[in-house]
């Protein structure tokens, strides 16, 4: 590698794997240590300088623009805060008719700050991560119009996390601008709230006023801390190493090769690709809340067992939670609470009653969300699809909602029976899926492809040993993950009930730290024989770094 | 009781001090125990996951390459090892059909170079090659840095990191049982490949002054292969062979620099490509990364021509000692008929 890529690439790309089996063997233990000897009060900047080295190891020259972004963000912060403190100095000595011009003036010359952070860091974000989508879109209208003329595409190189520190960069911004959190004058602290490197890579996305002086406080290594976090990272681990990366080779092949697959085996693919997704992602979050919990910090879930959801919209409040809430307290509630949504809802109602009134204005907030949700995840026709189709499912959820009630109190249904709830996860799963297909497909059209062959083609007469033997797959292989999936199932089951796995290796007066540390010992073993590493293994990055 | 914390310390007995003391103790204690035990653990898997022989059902890693463990002691002339672009690359059945001498490859995919190391020494523990061929693509490799070298020792001490996918077809009464090499290879560690994916070789080893500079780790490696060659009379040559992919100038400059300094003889074969008879439209597997069966033969064929020049050898093919070996070639050419090569 010359120089100049060196640069740019980093020393150690495939470290950004920092979950992979190797990783967390030789990384975790020495970064848990130094972490555990080093002095209090230097432990947030050996924080701070382990995940400026992390990154700059993966990434290289990348690291400039999370430094860059940090520090355009801790002075915009002050900035906005020294023009309300402008304002209420101002305010305290104005006369009674000047004070509503006052605020109006500083408020806008808050909002024109505001508006400089966001376009600057929305405006990187587009450049980088869309240039690509716009521009291919452009050339095709142009080829479509007979033209010959085709604007070429730049390269550029997308910063590890560029998706995920800008959001939590905003929310910090967006946090101060509305008083929820003062700015920091410590630029340091900032630094480690943006880019703690677990985090970076995968999120959780994090809100300033959660994680920041936590992160800052970090506290010493604890015997409670190290065993529940190391379980913790292992489970994480089983379920992206065990399951996920196993399902890897299998549905790559489906998805590349459908056009030769009948609609069963389409169908089963997509089902396995959306337990890949569910165990890779929720895998990479437990091993980042376990680290988390070694050095003393609580990250918010990210997941709360999704596939027990009765409804999509429901769905989306406990999958990637994070960024769910984020698009609600960035997106949808300032535009439901606009001025004009106001009055928009309030017409509405009058006009078609207290329950679709409301939906009118909470619906263009929703597309707001869900456009902003698929562009998120790529700059692709796929994913925008994907944004709109639960868009389309939620909106419907809430216009049949009432006709539903109407319906179930007609036909005597209670809605809280075992059965009827099960339906409804049934179907919200299968809805979920079909998501996921169009998620994964490689392109939109063969999205479409894919789903048209299961309704016409329907049978599994290609789901033979052949495609198993492509897909780096066997029968023994189904039935570790059926096994692995089982305990996953159960620790949700535990989960769901509010019983905390972690008490119950407390409750026993006799003997709790050895059961606590033999659960290490068997989630640690079952790691190492069952894990789909090594020869015969390509390694899978986690797979929502790609986002 | 006193309202001053400070004082109400001192009050503690020392019973509840032991106490305390007891119970960060008992997780010391409990720690470093499990710790011992997930070590012991590994341990007791990694003897038994291990393979105990060399057929390839029993899922010995690189079972080609480990084959040479089988091959009778003493008759191996010349060996080749370095990563996938030499066991892409030499094929001994054409060497041993043009000239008769037995040489094997041990070279293998994604071999570092301390692995061909730790190969070199044991290939010397039951044969005696004269000549050691090492492919170059490794050598730029950072498989030397500290990370990687702790990553191969992990792997090698608790080898059920590399075998624990054994578990899916292993029989239990092999456990304990002694390491056994019986099964032979007739491709005698190459890696056969009939494939054609044919390269535009364009740009390919464009003139450059530019030197390509090598980790001090894997060149000390490499003085140390030289001088273990050495010490047991053997010549260590360096050989690149064509690749469009991963070989260029710079990197010939950078291993002839190195090689004129420390006195190892070098073979770039893309700077010999007429001479070797390469054709990019007809010799290679994956569009000029590695050789495939056509390619791999004339490249053999040539380091055939330099092991005969060098007058050390003898023309084994008459021996009743490398029957074996005849054996293998008809199994060889009954596989390239098979596959079409001509």
């Amino acid at each position: 590698m010359g120089k100049l890529t060196w640069i740019f690439h980093g020393v150690l790309p495939n470290l950004s794997s920092f979950t992979s089996f190797q990783s967390v063997i030789y990384l975790l233990p020495i970064f848990v240590f130094l972490y555990a000897i080093t002095p209090k009060k230097a432990k947030k900047y050996y924080l701070l300088i382990a995940s400026y080295v992390f990154y700059f190891l993966v990434n290289g020259g990348m690291l400039i623009y999370l430094l860059v972004s940090t520090f355009l963000m801790h002075y915009f912060a002050i900035w906005i805060e020294r023009l309300k403190g402008q304002m209420n100095e101002t305010l305290k000595q104005a006369e009674k008719e000047e004070k509503k011009a006052v605020k109006k003036k500083y408020v806008r010359y808050q909002r024109g700050v505001l508006v400089l952070a966001v376009l600057i860091h929305i405006g990187a974000l587009v450049v980088l991560k869309y240039t690509g989508f716009f521009i291919t879109n452009i050339n095709r209208i142009i080829a479509a119009t007979g033209s010959s003329t085709v604007i070429a595409i730049p390269k550029f190189l997308v910063p590890l996390g560029i998706s995920f520190f800008s959001l939590q960069a905003l929310s910090y911004i967006l946090d101060v601008y509305r008083g929820i959190t003062k700015a920091d004058d410590n630029i340091l602290r900032l630094a480690l709230f943006l880019g703690f490197f677990p985090q970076i890579v995968e999120g959780p996305i994090c809100r300033y006023n959660q994680t920041a002086e936590q992160l800052w406080n970090a506290k010493p290594v604890t015997s409670e801390n190290l065993t529940f976090g190391l379980q913790r990272i292992l489970f994480g681990m089983i379920k992206k190493i065990v399951i996920a990366d196993r399902l890897n080779g299998l549905v790559g092949v489906i998805f590349s090769g459908y056009a030769g697959l009948d609609g069963g085996t389409i169908a089963l693919g997509a089902i396995f690709y959306t337990i890949q997704l569910y165990m890779d992602f929720s895998g990479v979050m437990d091993i980042v809340l376990g680290l988390a919990q070694i050095i003393g910090v609580q990250f918010p879930e990210n997941f709360e067992r999704p596939f027990f959801s009765k409804s999509i919209s429901e769905f989306w409040k406990r999958w990637h939670i994070t960024l769910g809430t984020w698009f609600r307290d960035y997106i949808f509630y300032p535009v439901t609470t606009s001025g004009s949504m106001k009055k928009l809802t309030a017409s509405a109602r009058k006009k078609i009653g207290n329950h679709y009134g409301p939906l009118i204005a909470g619906s263009i907030a929703l597309f707001s969300v869900w456009i902003c949700n698929g562009l998120w995840h790529g700059a692709d026709w796929n994913y925008i699809f994907f944004g709109m189709y639960h868009f389309v499912l939620i909106l419907l959820g809430n216009l049949i909602a009432p006709i539903v009630r109407v319906v179930n109190k007609k036909l005597k249904i209670n809605p809280e029976n075992f059965f009827y709830h099960a339906m409804q996860v049934v179907r919200t799963s299968i809805l979920v899926v079909v998501g996921e297909l169009f998620f994964r497909a490689e392109g939109l059209t063969n999205g479409f492809r894919m789903f048209g062959k299961i309704f016409t083609d329907l049978t599994f007469s290609s789901l033979n040993s052949d495609l198993l033997v492509k897909g780096g797959i066997d029968y023994l292989d189904f039935i570790i993950i059926g096994i692995t999936l089982l305990g996953v199932f159960v620790v949700s089951i535990l989960n769901e009930k509010k019983i905390s796995v972690r008490e119950l290796q407390t409750r026993p007066a006799k003997g709790a730290l050895v059961l606590q540390w033999s659960v290490i010992f068997v989630l640690a073993m079952f790691l190492v024989i069952f894990g789909a590493y090594g020869v015969g293994y390509a390694e899978v990055h986690p797979m929502y770094a790609q986002f | 009781m006193n309202d001053n914390p400070k004082k109400n310390r001192t009050k503690i007995s020392w019973l509840n001090k032991d106490l305390l003391k007891n119970d960060k103790l008992k997780k010391i204690v409990v720690a470093t125990v499990f710790t011992f035990v997930f070590i012991g653990s590994l341990l007791l898997m990694s003897f038994v996951f291990k393979p105990t022989n060399n057929y390839p059902d029993a899922g010995i890693i690189d079972w080609e390459a480990h084959a040479v463990y089988a091959e009778p002691k003493n008759t191996i002339d010349a060996m080749f090892i370095g990563n996938s672009e030499g066991a892409y690359a030499f094929t001994p059945m054409t060497i041993w059909n043009e000239q008769g001498f037995a040489t094997y490859n041990c070279a293998g995919r994604g071999h570092p170079l301390n692995y061909s190391e730790d190969f070199l020494h044991g290939v010397f523990e039951t044969q005696s090659p004269k000549v050691v061929f090492l492919e170059t693509d490794s050598i730029f490799k950072k498989s030397l840095f500290i990370w990687r070298i702790v990553s191969s020792y992990m792997v090698s001490t608790f080898s059920v990191l590399t075998y624990h996918n054994r578990w899916k077809g292993m029989d239990a009464s092999e456990i304990g049982q002694p390491e056994k090499y019986e099964f032979l290879s007739y491709l005698k560690g190459f890696e056969f490949d009939a494939g054609v994916r044919p390269v535009d070789p364009v740009g390919h080893m464009a003139p450059t002054t530019s030197v390509r500079s090598m980790f001090y780790r894997n060149r000390s490696c490499l003085i140390k292969m030289k001088e273990f060659c050495e010490a047991h009379g053997a010549k260590l040559v360096l050989v690149s062979v064509p690749s469009t992919t991963n070989w260029n100038m710079k990197n010939h400059n950078g291993i002839e620099k190195f090689a004129n300094e420390v006195g190892i003889e070098y073979i770039d074969m893309n700077l010999i490509l007429d001479e070797v008879g390469i054709d990019w439209s007809t010799d290679t597997r994956d569009a000029g990364d590695h050789m495939n069966v056509k390619g791999a033969e004339k490249v053999s064929s040539y380091i055939g021509k330099y092991l005969a020049s060098l007058g050390i050898f003898t023309d084994h093919r008459a021996d009743s000692a490398y029957a074996q070996w005849n054996e293998s070639l008809q199994k060889y050419n009954e596989r390239k008929e098979s596959e079409g090569v001509v």
